[in-house]
């Protein structure tokens, strides 16, 4: 059994990268996969706060990869789910105290036990961003309607490309459609039109979330939230299965969508 | 063009159909012009690595040391192919540009006046065949022609023309090395700014009506004018 490396990268930051690493891994779990979330961000962790698994961190990314512990011992259990797992990034190193061979050793490692691995790649386009994506198959691209993230995914779409990652698929996070109804905020046309990738999902603007994340909990369990609704269709599409997009009160691209989605294989 | 007062440039690099054209000043030091080309050709950064160029010396006569030594420097530094040294005085007036190191108007007389069909294929032409995202940059000593998008913060420089056969949302630079006869075509033409040789075009900063033809951009009386693209 040889699992899924899918690291989650955007560029930009603060456009929800790690609360969607969190929904997701969460999300795979609860459908009963065995999945492994490996925060990338070393010196700037915080997807072990998101999951609520802080206080339970003993050895991190680094002693793996220096070899102070084996890899089983640095994976923390989920509070909820059997099979979710957490490797913690380190706090007090830097992006430096890794090397992208090691990470591919270590997403090999991981590969042999768990369906699905998902990294939580840090901000920006140096070497943090290169080790997250050293050792994934593929890629999810977060961004927000907004033209500065955007423009920073369009950039790590092309690094993506020139490290041979392809087909990259879009999360367009942070959706807000009254805004967009009134012609404030970009639509989800006007993202692909630039970007020209496959749509995995939009996540609607969700005071949940902030909520829940405050709370160490992911919004995808949350039965009644349009973002948790949000990111289960997202994990059922990583499954394979065909899920519509939800239907946003008011969105007038919603049709046009459906065309570019198929249209897509064409550009 | 050579505003009064203007301090005069040691070297001025000009496009021409022959290829690169290298204009020294008559009148300065020799150790000076030498200085100022090693110069120019460093901070081309490698652009012009392989064009083949011709160098006048604007009427004087240099000793054969030093014509050895801006041999040396065009070859063996900085890898060009060095066609002539021309000594001779020629018609062409020495004349400033306003933009270092670009071409001033003199170089379009240089440049046959015939359609752009036959200055394509005068020309190299690269063929991109993929989408120029954000922090993409092609440079190119010749015309470049993208089978994609060039999407904002991605960057197109070429001697020659450039056409996009998609949207063109980027920096393009047509003309890069002087031609004022260069253009830029798009299927979709919004770049964020616009250069033909010297000249500096950008959206004006009110929201514009998408363009849904193909257009073209080329200099007409020193402006860059946007037109519909006719066959």
């Amino acid at each position: 059994m040889a699992g899924k490396v899918i690291v989650i990268t955007s560029g930009k930051g603060g456009v929800g990268k790690t609360t969607t690493t969190a929904n997701l891994g969460t999300g795979l779990a609860a459908l009963g996969r065995k999945v492994a979330l490996l925060d990338a961000d070393i010196g700037l962790r915080n997807l072990d706060v998101v999951m609520g698994l802080e206080n339970r961190i003993v050895y991190d990314i680094v002693d793996v990869a220096e070899g102070n512990c084996r890899l089983r011992q640095a994976l923390i259990k989920d509070k909820r789910y059997e099979h979710l797992f957490l490797l913690p990034a380190a706090q007090t190193r830097d992006k430096n105290a890794v090397t992208p061979e090691q990470m591919k050793n270590i997403c090999d490692e991981l590969r042999k036990e768990f369906d699905y691995i998902l990294i939580d790649s840090p901000a920006g386009i140096e070497q943090g961003f290169k080790n997250a994506i050293a050792g994934a198959d593929s890629a999810i691209i977060v961004t927000t309607p907004e033209v500065s993230a955007v423009r920073d995914a369009d950039r790590i779409i092309g690094l993506l490309e020139a490290a041979e990652l392809r087909d990259p698929k879009l999360i367009l996070n942070r959706l807000r459609p009254d805004m967009v109804k009134k012609g404030d905020m970009m639509d989800i046309d006007d993202v692909i039109e630039i970007l020209a990738i496959s749509l995995i999902g939009v996540v609607p603007e969700d005071e949940n979330i902030i909520i829940f994340t405050n709370r160490g909990e992911p919004v995808v369990l949350d039965q009644n939230s349009p973002a948790g609704q949000a990111y289960r269709n997202i994990v059922r599409r990583l499954e394979g299965e065909e899920v519509p997009l939800m239907s946003f009160q008011g969105s007038s691209s919603f049709l046009s969508l459906f065309k570019r989605l198929v249209g897509i294989g064409g550009r | 063009m050579g505003e009064v007062g203007m301090p005069r440039e040691l070297v001025v690099f000009k496009g021409s159909r022959q290829g690169l054209k290298v204009l020294l000043d008559p009148e300065a030091e020799f150790s000076a012009v030498a200085g100022e080309l090693r110069r120019k050709l460093t901070r081309s950064d490698g652009f012009f690595a392989g064009a083949s160029v011709r160098i006048s010396t604007g009427g004087r006569e240099l000793p054969p040391e030093q014509i050895g030594e801006l041999a040396r420097i065009v070859k063996e530094e900085f890898g060009l192919k060095l066609s002539a040294i021309e000594q001779l005085n020629e018609d062409l007036a020495w004349e400033p540009s306003e933009n270092e190191g670009q071409a001033s108007g003199a170089a379009s007389r240089l440049v046959d006046q015939g359609g752009f069909d036959s200055r394509m294929m005068d020309r190299a032409t690269l063929m991109v065949k993929r989408t120029l995202r954000s922090g993409q940059s092609v440079r190119y000593n010749g015309n470049v022609v993208v089978l994609g998008d060039a999407n904002p913060g991605s960057e197109i420089i070429a001697s020659g023309d450039i056409i996009v056969m998609g949207s063109l949302r980027g920096v393009a630079h047509a003309g890069a090395t002087g031609d004022r006869q260069a253009m830029v075509a798009a299927f979709r033409l919004l770049p964020t700014q616009l250069r033909i040789a010297h000249f500096i075009a950008r959206a004006p900063d009110e929201k514009q009506p998408l363009p849904n033809v193909p257009e073209i951009a080329r200099i007409k009386d020193d402006l860059v004018v946007v037109e519909e693209y006719v066959s």
